[in-house]
């Protein structure tokens, strides 16, 4: 390898590849050095550390002197501190455990963060299923063969799966129930299913799931951005649920959060405190929602799906007709975690970004008013958190005037 | 406003409602900009969402689109079912209560009457948050209608969420058999689900006040049960009124009758939270309930004359 690199010699990204002594030697610094340096430091690998959650996380790990971070990714993080390392993963293959394992035993990890999946759905479902599903069963594997002893997993609240029959906030306790059909989602309940599998194995380790809100970001193009972005969608006539977007900061500082909590064990949604309707979104996208009898927008949009212009199968407009909200109150007290931003100033900064231009709406006033917004919940939020705390039985109006009496 | 375009609308003036203010920025900015690109749809959006604002509660009430239904409330309330309502000082000022009403009268009519009334004539204003049976809650149009009136879907959950943040919560244990059962049926009261809202009220330390709803049973009289329409729509039960289907879209008109509705003591849960895993418990507190609201209904019936005028 150091003769392929001698030969050679380009330009080095941003992040370097190799083991912890390849990249001293291709920084011309002591080796015994940077092994007494990464012994240190806490070693953490982060799995899809190159999409757009997995660097924004090794970004934030990055800064901190403490962490040495190892990517595991098909390229190496963009934008990432020089001393992020990347070694090359393809959860794809077929032996991809055999690979991680290699890599797991040489870089013996403390945490190992598993964030590569595909966020939108694929045509291609065989190569969706291999990574999104049997990927995180390779990790997870070799992971147990290696003996890390701190696993955290991205997942996401679609598992819940969108209902007509969900209550407004869904807990972590509650079942996980997509639709059978939907083969996107059910990979991530798979995902989550060799989790909980991987615990059962390994009572020793710890292993926490980190269920996400779909994220929305000017930079983002996964399904729903590109959806909502569309200049038209089909939308079932008559229904308007509410639905929910995450600002990648909240999601990484969720993350780190995890990361910092080193006793942390089970299931934690990563959900903003506020709902907007869907249409609100369309309103501030700009796009035209056509509306039509919610069985025919499932076979248009499958069929535009199977033609390939749609961007989701037609099983996956539940998700555009009924609720599938998570509820954030358990984060916030295990992680200590609390969101920034609302969903709507999410969707007001995504929407400003990526469709300002041109439009018939102030921006500016918006923003105000989702400010003016998110005041006045935090304030209905501590009020609940207030009246929550004691539970002792009140006393009724009619109550009290007879014990005073 | 050099283009030919002047917007014949009056600009409002600012500091409106967002709905306003937004409709305002965009004739400015069409004035501006006669060519812009996505204009047509930001109009088409703003147009169907002219009463919405960006403050909602996180179970989507939007007190700002609902307002333009009051007056329909206040309508049937008012002059259609001139309904009476007693015992309203039996609703505390704030802090949590759970209400405890029968369904009846096929459309659930009863439940926008009695948070109308709650909202209208109680010293506080308070707004009570009714839950919605699922077949409701799901249909189109009628999902996010709810939704924008503050009405929640009826589950534990919900119920739960919103007791301990001390909202007034109003179910119907009764559920689907109650609003469709059959005319012959009419003030007998269901069973009371499997003593759900018992539970709630334990856990979180609510009282219950019973709410008997005297002449909602009237406005539609089930005769009837058209179920192989019903069936293949999804619909729990089709009913046959003698207006409904017969008259067509007339008839879900819902008869003029005369309506009470009393609110009765609160009945406090003596036990502690802890008894709501004691089934047994939990149906004797239910039964105590429903015989409570039974008596309620027969003794508002016993002194009701016409059903019409109600004397």
């Amino acid at each position: 390898m150091e003769a392929e690199r001698k030969r050679a010699p380009r330009r080095r990204r941003a992040s370097a590849s190799g083991t912890v002594v390849d990249f001293a030697a291709a920084r011309g610094e002591s080796i015994k050095e940077a092994v007494k340096e990464a012994a240190r430091k806490t070693r953490v690998a982060v799995t899809g550390g190159a999409g757009l959650l997995g660097s924004r996380f090794v970004r934030a790990l990055a800064q901190r002197g403490d962490v040495d971070v190892l990517v595991l990714d098909l390229a190496p993080a963009p934008d990432v501190p020089g001393h992020v390392r990347h070694r090359f993963v393809d959860l794809n293959l077929p032996y991809a455990d055999g690979a991680v394992l290699k890599i797991l035993r040489e870089e013996q990890p403390d945490v190992l963060v598993h964030l590569a999946a595909l966020r939108s759905p694929l045509r291609d479902s065989t190569y969706q299923h291999e990574l999104n599903s049997l990927g995180a069963l390779h990790v997870l594997a070799a992971a147990g063969e290696a003996g890390v002893p701190r696993i955290i997993l991205g997942s996401t609240t679609l598992v819940y799966g969108a209902r007509g029959d969900n209550p407004n906030h869904l807990t972590e306790s509650h079942p996980l129930r997509p639709d059978p059909q939907d083969r996107f989602v059910r990979d991530f309940v798979e995902a989550e299913q060799f989790a909980r599998d991987f615990v059962r194995r390994h009572p020793s380790a710890r292993l926490a799931i980190l269920r996400f809100v779909p994220l929305l970001a000017p930079e983002l193009r996964d399904y729903r951005s590109k959806l909502f972005a569309a200049p038209f969608i089909f939308h079932p006539l008559g229904y308007d649920p509410l639905i929910q977007a995450l600002h990648p900061e909240d999601a990484v500082d969720a993350l780190v959060r995890a990361y910092d909590r080193p006793e942390l064990q089970g299931v934690f949604n990563v959900a903003p405190d506020d709902v907007l309707p869907l249409s609100t979104v369309y309103l501030l996208y700009g796009t035209l929602p056509i509306p039509v009898p919610h069985p025919v927008a499932y076979v248009l949009n499958e069929a535009l799906w199977l033609a390939g212009v749609g961007l989701m199968p037609g099983v996956h407009t539940h998700y555009f007709r009924y609720l599938c909200v998570a509820d954030n109150a358990k984060a916030r007290k295990a992680l200590g975690w609390e969101p920034r931003y609302t969903s709507l100033e999410t969707a007001i900064w995504t929407a400003r970004a990526r469709r300002g231009k041109g439009r018939a709406i102030d921006f500016d006033a918006l923003e105000e008013a989702a400010r003016r917004a998110q005041h006045s919940l935090r304030r209905k939020l501590k009020r609940t958190a207030a009246a929550a705390t004691p539970e002792a039985p009140r006393k009724t109006r009619s109550e009290a005037k007879r014990a005073a009496s | 406003m050099s283009a030919g375009f002047v917007p014949s609308l009056p600009l409002p003036p600012p500091g409106g409602t967002f709905s306003r203010r937004l409709l305002g920025e965009a004739s400015r900015f069409l004035a501006e900009n006669p060519g812009a690109t996505r204009a047509f749809t930001d109009f088409y959006n703003l147009f169907r969402h002219r009463s919405r604002r960006l403050e909602m509660d996180d179970f989507g009430w939007d007190p700002a689109a609902a307002r333009p239904w009051q007056p329909l409330f206040e309508f049937l309330y008012r002059v259609w079912w001139r309904v009476t309502m007693t015992g309203l000082q039996n609703i505390p000022d704030r802090g949590r209560a759970l209400l405890v009403a029968n369904h009846s009268g096929v459309m659930p009519w009863d439940g926008a009457m009695v948070k109308f009334g709650i909202g209208h004539e109680h010293g506080a204003k308070r707004q009570a948050r009714m839950l919605v049976l699922d077949m409701f809650s799901t249909l189109p149009f009628l999902q996010p209608w709810l939704r924008d009136l503050g009405e929640v879907r009826a589950c534990p959950e919900n119920a739960e969420r919103l007791l301990s943040r001390d909202e007034l919560v109003g179910v119907f244990p009764e559920g689907v058999k109650g609003i469709g059962k059959p005319f012959r049926d009419r003030y007998r009261l269901a069973r009371f689900g499997r003593g759900g809202f018992v539970r709630l009220a334990l856990r979180t330390g609510a009282p219950i006040l019973p709410v008997s709803i005297v002449g909602a049973e009237e406005i539609h009289p089930k005769i009837g049960s058209l179920d192989f329409i019903g069936r293949p729509l999804g619909l729990p039960y089709f009913p046959l009124t003698p207006t409904f289907p017969l008259l067509g879209p007339l008839g879900v008109i819902p008869l003029p009758t005369k309506w009470w509705i009393d609110i009765g003591k609160p009945i406090p849960m003596r036990h502690g939270p802890e008894v709501a895993e004691r089934p047994m418990i939990v149906n004797e507190l239910a039964d105590q309930v429903r015989t409570t609201l039974q008596t309620m209904i027969d003794s508002r019936l016993a002194r009701r004359g016409s059903i019409w005028t109600g004397e």
